[in-house]
């Protein structure tokens, strides 16, 4: 369980990839948060963010017509979605990529392969904290 | 890759000062120089190398044991199909394998009150063993197809062997031709990376996130 956080929250997940949308939304199911979307790029992810709000942010670094960080400066340059908490979870973790991340206003960082346990981890760190980064 | 003054010993003799490339504009008037200075050996030398690297696009080349370019592409895309089905497959079976373990610990959870019931019903206690025992075996039947899924493997570590052949001969003749044209490359151990470029675990990204206060 993630202390501080409404088990309903409304939570966005964003991956190119069909199976690593549904690994996340089963880690986050086991975690007991149930209200998952599902997008399939940054593109698909902001015209899901105009229409519906959202609490929590899950995205992949690696994505096709537009990169986690591209839709993670998009998200935090728009006035309705930048107080967002935003996960990126990447394959390849550079250091810069970290950097640049960071610097654009991530929440948290998460390398795979990750457990739930991780993700509870860097869950707990990010709604621990007063106010989300922006 | 870095490029240093190695001479091959199979670069055509140069006359005059020594040439260095640096560009591949660099690259394309020193193969210009080095095929007109050398009409006859040079040109065939080199056309017999580019020959062996066009192989690499014929269909013919393609074998049980061997893989062309174009192929390559193909098997490749094949390999992240597969694993993707796989692990699908595995995702779909433990979803199942939850709603039959929640089925099973309810039958077993009735198999306990009955048996704290006086007098005993022996056969109502038979009836949600044989429940129980429907799942237990549907949940063996899952686990063996989880086994199943697992078959993927073993043809895409074959699909991954021919590509991985195919690179290093092509890795091969391209530093041949390399060295042929004068534009040697650093050798670089397999895996090796710029610091630059190397990937970083978990705690690293996390120092790095403590250092802007996440």
């Amino acid at each position: 369980m993630v202390p501080n956080v409404d088990v309903n929250i409304k939570i966005l997940v964003v991956d190119d990839h069909q199976t690593m949308r549904q690994i996340v939304r089963r880690s986050l199911g086991e975690l007991g948060f149930m209200n998952v979307t599902e997008a399939v790029d940054g593109m698909d992810a902001l015209a899901k963010l105009q229409k519906d709000t959202f609490g929590f942010i899950i995205s992949d670094w690696n994505m096709p017509n537009m990169m986690g960080l591209d839709f993670l400066k998009a998200v935090r340059s728009s006035e309705s979605s930048k107080g967002i908490p935003f996960l990126m979870v990447t394959a390849e973790a550079k250091k810069e990529n970290v950097f640049e991340a960071a610097k654009a206003g991530v929440s948290q960082y998460i390398v795979k392969p990750f457990t739930v346990a991780s993700l509870e981890e860097k869950m707990t760190a990010i709604f621990s904290r007063k106010k989300p980064s922006a | 890759m870095k490029r240093t003054k190695r001479k091959s010993p199979d670069a055509p003799p140069r006359s005059g000062s020594h040439t260095e490339v640096h560009t591949d504009s660099d690259l394309f008037a020193t193969l210009k120089k080095l095929t007109e200075a050398h009409p006859t050996g040079g040109m065939a030398r080199l056309k017999s190398i580019l020959a062996s690297l066009a192989r690499e696009f014929d269909p013919s080349s393609v074998t049980m044991t061997s893989t062309n370019i174009p192929d390559a592409v193909h098997k490749l895309s094949r390999v992240v199909d597969e694993t993707s089905e796989a692990t699908q497959r595995v995702l779909d079976v433990v979803e199942r394998q939850k709603k039959l373990l929640k089925e099973h610990d309810l039958h077993t959870a009735s198999v306990a009150r009955l048996l704290k019931r006086s007098p005993i019903d022996p056969d109502a206690v038979l009836a949600e063993l044989e429940k129980t025992s429907t799942t237990v075996n549907g949940l063996h039947s899952l686990a063996h197809q989880i086994v199943e899924a697992q078959e993927y493997q073993d043809l895409c570590s074959q699909k991954i062997e021919k590509v991985i052949r195919l690179l290093s001969s092509l890795d091969d003749r391209l530093r041949l031709l390399f060295e042929y044209l004068n534009y040697p490359l650093t050798p670089v151990s397999a895996g090796e990376k710029h610091p630059e470029d190397a990937d970083i675990d978990q705690s690293a990204a996390d120092d790095i996130l403590k250092r802007f206060g996440l």
